[in-house]
């Protein structure tokens, strides 16, 4: 960050200020308006405020973090794309769209046979496989068709395909499947229940758990396998990866269906938490795991995770915490604008991310 | 052979996946109503069948590429034995020295088998696939997944007849077709362009139907309509033939060269426009604007004007009869491509010129119309002035144009991707806006404002969508308002600074453009275009939703300006006619009504097809589409013509320029004041590595000093240091007298340092002058508005600019003028870049000009020339020079001083032959053992 000079420094100088001050004051008057109820502040900007209660606090909370967990397995996807190839692979949303539709049509299809119930688990890693294998194809096919003619074009001109494939793609799902939203069968009892002790729905557990071990895998397979570091070395530098005998175009296949693959297991979690799928299902989460990686720092595999448990947890807690005792009625219908403001913030204040040291090559000059 | 029959099967597969998706994607079905040629082939056919003929003619292009190859390496290997018999024999014998050749020649089947036969091969696989499709639909229900798995789609599969006829029509018709764009590559090229056209014509007259019946039912020529249209829509055979014949007669009318022509005379629109300009100035050049002769010069600019204005006015004069005669819904059509097109020329400037992909330009428009809303609407929830709509409008787009600037500040500095995603998120967080209930008090939530009145001009015409004919009128109007600022701006010094930004923004920075304000006023101006969009939509829908605004109207704005051609006024507003026109906007209807719900995916495919294979769009920049070796045969035409022209030409502008000479005039080298530059214990650190350490250097005023060292000194992070292209970790750089720490590279370069680039970098799809120009950026006090208004002293500055280019540029003889001037910079050979670098950084008009190894890459006589030029450059401007070089007969030749770096540091200076005979540097450059064992 620079001393500021000119107008626009200044502006610049105001906007971080801003947003830092208005989270705090935020945050303030929640705490405040937690602890005394009937403060004036509140009365006068809030009238109509409902007091949290710590039981639906932690709810909203561990929703927003499975939630959270989603966005970060999309999240990966971008990071690896962007940190070997270096752009945004805006389609990767819409990956993660086919898995969680393939996956629905499937669970469908064993609800409609009857094993979905009499054989829960076995037949929640059928549809798994399904979703996972649809997605990794789906991202595969998108970089053969569409981004490997474009391989050494500026990334502008990648985004823009990608924006176009994006479009593609989610509108082949509507006119294949039509508009109308649809659902998963439902799931067993026992992950509707909550679990023990702890107090929180078992679905959102399972979904903690699946994302926390395909992030596991992924980490195993980038930094302790043979495949990973042929993406490390690809991703720093793919011409001395080819000259030194990688095959620089398989490994950015392995890295197009890694990503892809993430992005079908989230598509499975999510049937499993929202039930519910749309030829759109795909784009708001796209985006918001795109937020995600450049807050992790993107190119980071860690802090893609991280990034995406922080924007489910804020986008679920924050209009709460940081728009209504602000003043702002209906909060929760500007929760999609969380994820921008946490976008724009981490680009304004730390655009490296909260993870990432390493810029792109030609931005270190 | 294998290889090309798993291409084939490939293909052919490929092929039959897409037309598989096409069949189930529901446009068979759905298009099945429009008919093309009445009795045989509707739209839903067309659909399915344009895929095999797309892809024949793809895989008959490929195979006779090879084929062409193929046959010239024969060719190559055939001739070689007649003058070498050693040759002949070996090749003959053993194949290995020409495999290719050899094997291929004897297994490669005859052109007109591999060229027809191959396509329909793999048309055949392709037609296949359907067949199963339509036997799989007769035995398997999927239609719980796939909504389109019906008894219709099967009707259509089956020509109304039986599966069997499927089953055995498809792989026929899909081989036909295929085989059939295969024969177009085997007959001539004329006959081909004339199928191609006359195919093209077909399927557009049935397009256009409903636009052509409505215009020939306004002018009272309904025979035509009966005579080409069948009653229940569609071509006739009669109609067939008469467009086929039309085609075919306008097309051997026109030498057979139909689109080309067409792209010619689009082309030869903005070259003629470049010779009005040479002409006007040379006019006004010729005779002062007070001489008597002022009505002749009048004359005269109507004289060179009236190729480019007779075209605009005969389009305009259209534009306005046009909608006399046509009914309602053409009007509505026409109405929304107008507003499309004022998005589209917006964006334009945004994209198109400056570079900057902002993926949100929805924001501006839905701010515009619900701006415009709440100032004139009576329904407007919480305030409602209801102000008359000329001055709302003012309001509006001052509005809008402050929410740019809003926008564009946070993240104009950040990179190119980045911003396009926040753009696209600014986007979605404005409609998230509008439609929440925080806001509902002003914006009416989801529900919008309604009732809004229409547009009421001075008490004498309201305009209101009700009547279409009186909105197209308004938004033509602002139409040729948009292409006017447009036109303008791209020739005026912001607009040439916009270019310079989208080919190279650090570079353009270094060379005096201060980058942030000129993408913030890009940003501010596409916004008020946006806006003026906005501000009409509300008049002529009469409400507003927050629905209207979805991100997918920005995709669609970009699609429709890469379509056109990005960064060119007509090809944008062809782009938008053309995809508007037919496809329709996001929620407005185009001619092919039945599109709708496959609108979004056409645009996408479209996208990436652009992309890959037409990213310049359908009417490129003119200058871009001429091939190079053309161009060369006419520079050297011209260099042989023109010799004498040049030498009178160039002495009427050295009387005419203004001089070029800043007030200091070349002193002596050995000036004892105060140096001009100064480093003083310079530190520049990469992370560990310390590139330069405690630097002290001077230079003087008018010396030549030569910067040498081995690689790795750190001569070029000098250079990146004294430019502000890296940070300072320590010490200070003096130039002048005051420090140039904290500045920008614009401010450093409007103080007087320019530089060149070790990998030269010009602003490469910008022509050789518009270089120059871009680079007077900040000794040029052009103002905006003086350029949109074409004020007299705007186009003194615009002819002094002009002018001091060429000056500058005749400085490097004949190489970067004449003919020249008007290329491409990536045209140019690599010694040429070099100089034309130089001059770019001259026309910053420098008391420093840091070269940076100008000689490199270039061989002895060049090197031995341009060493010279840069002597001559201290001496004709009066310019100081620092060197960084390698080539030490260049060094020698020009440098008064050299400095000689290591690791950082300064390890000896003085004349050249000093400091070629000092131990300190050949130990520098060969290592110690030489060094002691030389001294």
């Amino acid at each position: 960050m620079r001393t500021p000079r000119t107008g626009v420094d200044w502006f610049l100088t105001f906007l971080r200020l801003l947003l830092l001050g208005a989270a705090t004051l935020g945050v303030l008057l929640f705490i405040v308006q937690q602890v005394y109820p009937d403060n004036l502040i509140t009365r006068w900007v809030n009238p109509v405020s409902a007091n949290l209660t710590a039981s639906q606090f932690k709810g909203l909370l561990v929703s927003g973090l499975t939630q959270g967990a989603m966005y970060g397995l999309i999240a990966l996807g971008y990071s690896m794309v962007y940190g070997v190839l270096g752009f945004i692979n805006f389609a990767h949303g819409e990956v993660f769209m086919a898995g969680a539709m393939t996956g629905m049509i499937a669970s469908n299809k064993l609800d409609d046979a009857g094993i979905w119930e009499s054989n829960f688990l076995g037949s929640l890693a059928f549809v798994l496989a399904v979703a996972v294998a649809t997605s990794t194809l789906a991202a595969i096919a998108m970089e053969k068709v569409a981004y490997r003619p474009l391989r050494n074009s500026p990334r502008l001109v990648l985004l823009i395909t990608s924006v176009g494939m994006s479009f593609f793609i989610q509108n082949a799902s509507l006119v294949l499947l039509g508009a109308k939203s649809k659902s998963y069968p439902r799931a067993a009892e026992w992950l509707n229940g909550n679990v023990g002790v702890i107090d929180v729905r078992g679905s959102r557990l399972l979904v903690i758990a699946v994302a926390g071990l395909s992030a596991v895998a992924l980490w195993w397979l980038v930094e302790r396998t043979k495949t990973g570091m042929a993406m490390r070395a690809v991703a720093e530098d793919a011409e001395i990866a080819a000259l030194m005998g990688i095959k620089v175009n398989r490994t950015i296949v392995t890295v197009f269906a890694v990503g892809g693959a993430m992005a079908g297991v989230a598509g499975i979690l999510w049937g499993l938490m929202f039930r519910s799928v749309t030829h759109s299902t795909g784009f708001l989460p796209g985006i918001k795991a795109f937020s995600a990686a450049v807050l992790g720092g993107i190119g980071h595999l860690g802090g893609a995770m991280t990034g995406g448990l922080i924007i489910g947890a804020a986008e679920s807690v924050g209009p709460i915490v940081f728009f209504e005792p602000l003043g702002v009625q209906g909060a929760t219908q500007l929760k999609d604008a969380v994820a921008f403001l946490v976008l724009v913030g981490v680009l304004l204040i730390r655009p490296s991310g909260l993870f990432g040291e390493r810029l792109p090559a030609e931005d270190r000059v | 052979m294998a290889d090309t029959l798993k291409q084939l099967i490939q293909a052919g597969v490929i092929a039959a996946c897409a037309q598989i998706f096409v069949a189930l994607s529901n446009m068979p079905v759905a298009f099945d109503d429009r008919t093309i040629v009445e009795p045989w082939l509707s739209m839903g056919y067309l659909s399915l069948l344009i895929v095999p003929l797309f892809s024949g003619s793809l895989q008959s292009r490929k195979i006779k590429l090879v084929n062409q190859q193929l046959s010239s390496i024969a060719r190559i290997t055939s001739t070689a034995p007649d003058t070498d018999t050693d040759t002949k024999r070996t090749a003959h014998s053993s194949p290995t020295h020409a495999p290719h050749a050899t094997t291929e020649s004897k297994a490669r089947p005859h052109p007109v088998f591999s060229l027809v036969g191959f396509p329909a091969f793999s048309g055949f696989l392709a037609g296949a696939g359907l067949s199963l499709l339509a036997v799989s639909i007769v035995n398997f229900d999927l239609r719980d997944p796939l909504l389109n798995w019906s008894p219709q789609l099967l009707e259509v599969l089956n020509f109304e007849r039986s599966v069997i006829t499927a089953v055995f029509a498809w792989p026929i018709i899909c081989s036909a077709l295929a085989a059939a764009s295969g024969v177009l590559q085997l007959v001539n090229k004329k006959i081909r362009r004339m199928v191609v056209a006359a195919t093209v014509a077909v399927v557009g007259a049935a397009v256009l139907e409903s636009l052509v019946v409505d215009i020939a039912q306004g002018l009272h020529i309904k025979p035509l309509i009966s005579k080409l249209y069948a009653p229940r829509g569609g071509l006739h055979s009669a109609g067939l033939l008469i467009v086929v014949g039309a085609t075919m007669i306008l097309a051997l009318n026109s030498q057979f060269h139909v689109l080309r022509l067409l792209r010619a005379r689009l082309g030869r629109l903005i070259t003629t426009r470049r010779d009005y300009e040479r002409r006007s100035d040379s006019i006004s050049r010729h005779s002062s604007p007070s001489s008597p002769r002022r009505g002749l010069r009048l004359l005269g600019l109507v004289a060179s004007l009236s190729a480019n204005t007779k075209r605009l006015a005969v389009a305009l004069l259209i534009l306005l009869v046009l909608p006399m005669s046509t009914g309602k819904l053409t009007n509505e059509l026409l109405a929304n491509i107008g507003l499309f097109v004022l998005l589209a020329l917006g964006l334009n400037i945004v994209v198109g010129l400056a570079g900057i992909l902002d993926l949100g330009y929805v924001a501006f428009f839905a701010v515009g119309s619900y701006s415009m809303a709440v100032l004139t609407a009576a329904s407007s929830p919480k305030v409602s002035p209801e102000l008359p709509w000329l001055v709302a409008l003012i309001v509006v787009v001052a509005v809008t144009a402050l929410l740019g600037l809003c926008i564009g500040t946070p993240v104009i500095r950040m990179r190119g991707d980045y911003l396009a995603i926040v753009t696209l998120g600014f986007g979605e967080v404005i409609r998230l806006l509008f439609l929440s209930d925080w806001l509902s008090d002003w914006f009416g939530g989801a529900q919008g404002i309604t009732n809004v009145d229409g547009v009421e001009l001075f008490g004498i015409t309201t305009i209101t969508g009700t009547d279409p004919r009186s909105v197209f009128y308004l938004v033509l109007v602002f139409c040729v308002l948009a292409v006017y600022v447009s036109w303008r701006l791209e020739r005026s010094r912001v607009g040439r600074a916009w270019m310079a930004v989208r080919e190279d923004e650090t570079v353009a920075q270094i060379m005096g453009i201060n980058t942030v304000n000129v993408k913030l006023l890009a940003f501010v101006v596409g916004a008020a275009l946006g806006s003026f969009s906005g501000a009409i939509f509300v008049a002529k829908v009469g409400s507003v939703f927050p629905s209207s605004f979805h991100i997918i109207v920005s995709i669609v704005i970009l699609v429709v300006v890469i379509f056109g051609g990005m960064g060119n006024i007509v090809g944008v507003i062809a782009g938008t006619v053309v995809l508007i026109g037919v496809l329709g906007g996001p929620r407005q209807p185009g001619l092919l009504q039945e599109f709708s719900e496959f609108k979004m995916l056409i645009y996408g495919a479209l996208l990436v097809w652009l992309m890959i294979a037409r990213p310049q769009g359908l009417i490129p920049k003119a200058h871009k589409t001429r091939r190079l070796q053309e161009e060369d045969v006419e520079q050297d035409a011209w260099l042989k013509a023109s010799d004498s022209e040049m030498e009178s030409l160039s002495q009427a502008t050295t009387a005419a320029a203004p001089p070029l000479t800043r007030t200091t005039p070349a002193k002596t080298p050995a000036s004892t004041e105060l140096p001009l530059l100064e480093t003083r214990a310079l530190n520049v650190s990469f992370g560990g590595l310390r590139a330069l350490k405690g630097l002290h250097i001077t230079v003087r005023e008018g010396e030549i000093v030569s910067v040498i060292g081995p690689n790795g000194a750190g001569k070029t992070t000098l250079f990146n240091a004294i430019t502000a292209a890296v940070p300072v970790s320590g010490g200070d750089i003096l130039f002048d007298g005051c420090s140039l720490l904290g500045l920008d590279p614009n401010d450093i370069t409007t103080l007087g340092i320019a530089r060149t680039f070790q990998n030269v970098r010009l602003f490469g799809s910008m022509t050789i002058r518009e270089n120059v120009m871009a680079a007077q950026h900040c000794r040029n006090p052009q103002s905006i508005l003086g350029s949109l208004l074409c004020t007299p002293t705007f186009r003194r500055q615009e002819a002094e600019i002009r002018q001091r280019a060429e000056q500058i540029l005749r400085f490097f003889g004949s190489r970067l003028v004449g003919f020249r001037l008007d290329q491409p910079a990536e045209s140019l050979s690599y010694a040429n870049r070099r100089r034309l670098e130089i001059a770019r950084a001259l026309a910053t008009q420098p008391k420093l000009l840091l070269l940076d190894e100008p000689v490199a890459g270039m061989n002895p006589a060049e090197s031995a020339e341009l060493a010279a030029l840069i002597v001559e450059i201290r001496e004709k401007w009066g310019v100081t020079i620092v060197v960084v070089e390698h080539d030490m007969m260049a060094v020698g030749a020009v440098s008064d001083r050299v400095i000689v770096l290591d690791h950082g540091g300064k390890i000896a200076q003085g004349s050249y032959s000093d400091v070629i005979s000092d131990p300190h540097v050949i130990e520098a450059y060969l290592g110690e053992d030489y060094a002691i064992t030389n001294s």
